[in-house]
């Protein structure tokens, strides 16, 4: 039986070493390490631990992977912490209990809205993750996707022709489905507005991209505004985010700001995409507190600021689903985009339900934090099934929330969502629609009509 | 009884003070040293005041779990309030309350407070604390991530309080003894260690508390400030 347990020591070395070096890391995960009381309010506010009440599932349990080697490594008294139960020594599978552990956790940060002490454990699941994934360790789809980023510029590593052939593509099919010409600009200097999407739309969900094009025509019919996206940065997804990988994370979006620079841009607009939008104004180059010489924002923002002008105008007979919108935790609770949305498809349909609970206090869909691209074991050593088995089980209590509504059309604007929530009502057979915002957008929009036919000129 | 009075009441009272102060500011020099991330939860406080309202809201009746957890904020928020007053109550060993002059309240009248007050909230900490403890034995998701610290906190305050009502309710003590005690203890004429052994036992376990105060959970209690004015604050 010998050598039947592979120990890496130069492994568990480097666990503790980043361990200990978060006693010099920022404020946050320091305070994180001090003042946990176990309460145990976060297990009854997290999706994982209701749907697997496993004890590992629990997510102060999970924190504590961190915080008793923290303790235990990273102070004087480490021993005396561990003789009373607040540390312990680090053991020979920790490497594949992160691994497993720390991509249960989809960071949604709902468990932080009601922490009594105000941890946010989205930020203790980042730093396993990094710490996994500095041993090489990521799941397969999450390195596997930061690689493809790096050497095509985008998570789906698509080349710049085949960007270009769905960009014109998705122009054909908006002329078929809702008769206007519309063209999607790329490196156009000089223009107004770069747009950056999650390229998943231009692949998976192309309505939600139509969408858009269709409403930059009105802001280019109504005030002249243009706009464009680039070859060089047209995905803003971002999984430097999930792994906790921040060197990507920087590197990605430094094409971005670099986009902006050249293109001489405006503003840089954000997709449907959360998690982009976050990184994009609040982490990477492109960040608003940089004082950079554009401005940072995103799409519902942007519609939203029309919509009040009264620039937007929608018929409503156009729309027969019944709606309802979901919050993704990257849009909802990390970067305050709650009553846009909400607005937008209040002013497209009548019929639009809220699901409860929603805004800051909505429930994950069970795929954020990257989850939603992984479907096989990925690589996980410990994990028991799959992925996809994993997503379908904590998704479950999405989906009655959904049912609930009685919609059949549910909205939410971020490809990790929009994949977890199909397959979720494909699993559970729920013939519920998942869709973006301005896949209905492009569909109920009325054009202004003298200025449509100028549109129209141009485009032929 | 000699030398267990001399290493409670003369010995240990300095190395607790010591401890205690310098262990907590060390911690916070470490945390308002330390770099701040953007980690706004929104809904956010847009002003100033707001964050301060908001801070000021969780910090004293803990809003945030309010609704969602009625059952243990029932517990829990009777438990430190009291506990709060206890402290404050405790005061009164060592100054004359200026406020008991500015008020211009009798002495009879601060003792009517403090018999009634004290005794009202040692008998809720101690029923809460009791609930604290059986809610950490009694619910498998608590119970799970309870570590033999979660329990010993909670029993050496248990044992605090019980000797402590135990003075109140059951045993004659002098107060002007361990007034006068507490008042000359760091001076250089102290006055002799109250005999009483329960008032010892107390006096140990507060400053076994005290002395652990800086190392394990109990830092919850200025971290709160720090933690929650991370994620309420509008970057």
């Amino acid at each position: 039986m010998e050598g039947h347990v592979q120990v890496n020591e130069t492994e568990l070395q480097t666990v503790i070493d980043q361990v200990k070096a978060i006693k010099n890391g920022p404020r946050v995960l320091q305070l994180y390490m001090d003042i946990c009381a176990h309460c145990g309010v976060c297990a009854e506010q997290c999706h994982v631990a209701r749907t697997m009440p496993e004890s590992r599932t629990n997510p102060a349990a999970r924190s504590d992977h961190i915080r008793q080697l923290y303790k235990r490594y990273g102070s004087t008294w480490g021993q005396v912490l561990k003789a009373i139960g607040a540390a312990r020594d680090i053991t020979e599978d920790e490497v594949a209990v992160w691994q497993r552990d720390f991509y249960e956790c989809s960071g949604c940060r709902r468990c932080a809205k009601f922490c009594p002490f105000g941890i946010d454990n989205s930020i203790l699941t980042r730093k396993g993750r990094a710490v996994v994934h500095a041993l090489g360790k990521s799941p397969f789809m999450m390195s596997e996707t930061q690689r493809i980023s790096d050497e095509t510029g985008n998570d789906e590593g698509q080349t710049y022709a085949a960007f270009v052939e769905a960009c014109r593509f998705l122009c054909e099919e908006v002329k078929d489905d809702w008769d206007i010409d519309v063209e999607i600009p790329i490196d156009r200097k000089g223009a107004d507005i770069l747009f950056i999407p999650a390229s998943a739309d231009l692949v998976s969900f192309p309505e939600t991209h139509m969408g858009v094009a269709v409403f930059f025509k009105a802001l280019e019919i109504h005030d002249g505004t243009t706009w464009t996206m680039a070859s060089t940065a047209f995905d803003g997804a971002n999984f430097g985010l999930f792994t906790g990988d921040d060197p990507h994370m920087a590197r990605k979006n430094q094409a971005a700001y670099d986009a902006c620079i050249d293109l001489g841009v405006k503003k840089l607009v954000i997709g449907e995409c959360g998690h982009a939008y976050r990184i994009a104004k609040r982490m990477g180059p492109t960040a608003s507190h940089f004082g950079n010489p554009f401005e940072t924002t995103n799409i519902f923002l942007l519609a939203d600021e029309y919509l009040q002008k009264g620039v937007l105008k929608f018929d409503k007979r156009k729309v027969d689903e019944i709606i309802t919108y979901h919050d993704p935790c990257n849009f909802a609770r990390s970067t305050n985009v709650f009553e846009e949305p909400r607005r937008l498809l209040s002013a497209m349909t009548d019929n639009f339900v809220e699901m409860t609970p929603n805004r800051t206090e909505n429930w994950c869909c069970g795929g954020g934090g990257g989850l939603a691209v992984m479907d096989g074991a990925e690589k996980v050593e410990m994990i028991d099934g799959t992925f996809l088995d994993y997503r379908m089980k904590v998704g479950k209590m999405k989906v009655d929330q959904i049912m609930a509504t009685g919609a059949n059309y549910c909205a939410a604007p971020c490809a990790n969502c929009k994949r977890q929530l199909m397959q979720l009502m494909e699993h559970y057979e729920t013939g519920v629609k998942i869709g973006g915002v301005f896949d209905i957008l492009g569909n109920a929009i009325v054009l202004e009509e003298t200025k449509v036919k100028a549109g129209a000129k141009v485009a032929s | 009884m000699q030398v267990f009075e001399l290493i409670i009441g003369k010995l240990l009272p300095y190395a607790t003070l010591v401890i205690l102060i310098v262990g907590l500011l060390y911690r916070l020099n470490r945390w308002q040293r330390a770099a701040v991330g953007n980690i706004a939860l929104y809904p956010s406080a847009a002003t100033r005041w707001r964050l301060f309202g908001k801070v000021l809201s969780e910090v004293t009746l803990f809003s945030s779990f309010r609704q969602e957890n009625q059952a243990l904020w029932k517990r829990t928020w009777p438990f430190h309030v009291s506990l709060f007053l206890i402290l404050l109550g405790h005061t009164r060993l060592i100054t004359d309350w200026p406020l008991r002059v500015g008020l211009g309240l009798s002495e009879g009248t601060v003792n009517a407070i403090s018999a009634w007050g004290g005794g009202i909230c040692g008998v809720v900490a101690l029923m809460t604390c009791l609930l604290l403890l059986a809610r950490r034995f009694g619910i498998q998701r608590v119970r799970e991530i309870s570590t033999g610290e979660d329990y010993g906190v909670l029993i050496l305050l248990l044992f605090i309080l019980l000797t402590g009502n135990a003075m109140r309710f059951f045993t004659h003590y002098d107060i002007a003894e361990i007034q006068q005690y507490f008042r000359t203890l760091f001076s250089t004429a102290p006055t002799q260690v109250p005999h009483d052994p329960l008032v010892l036992l107390h006096f140990l376990m507060v400053q076994l508390l005290l002395i652990y105060f800086p190392f394990g959970k109990f830092l919850h209690v200025p971290g709160v400030f720090y933690s929650k004015t991370l994620l309420a604050k509008d970057y």
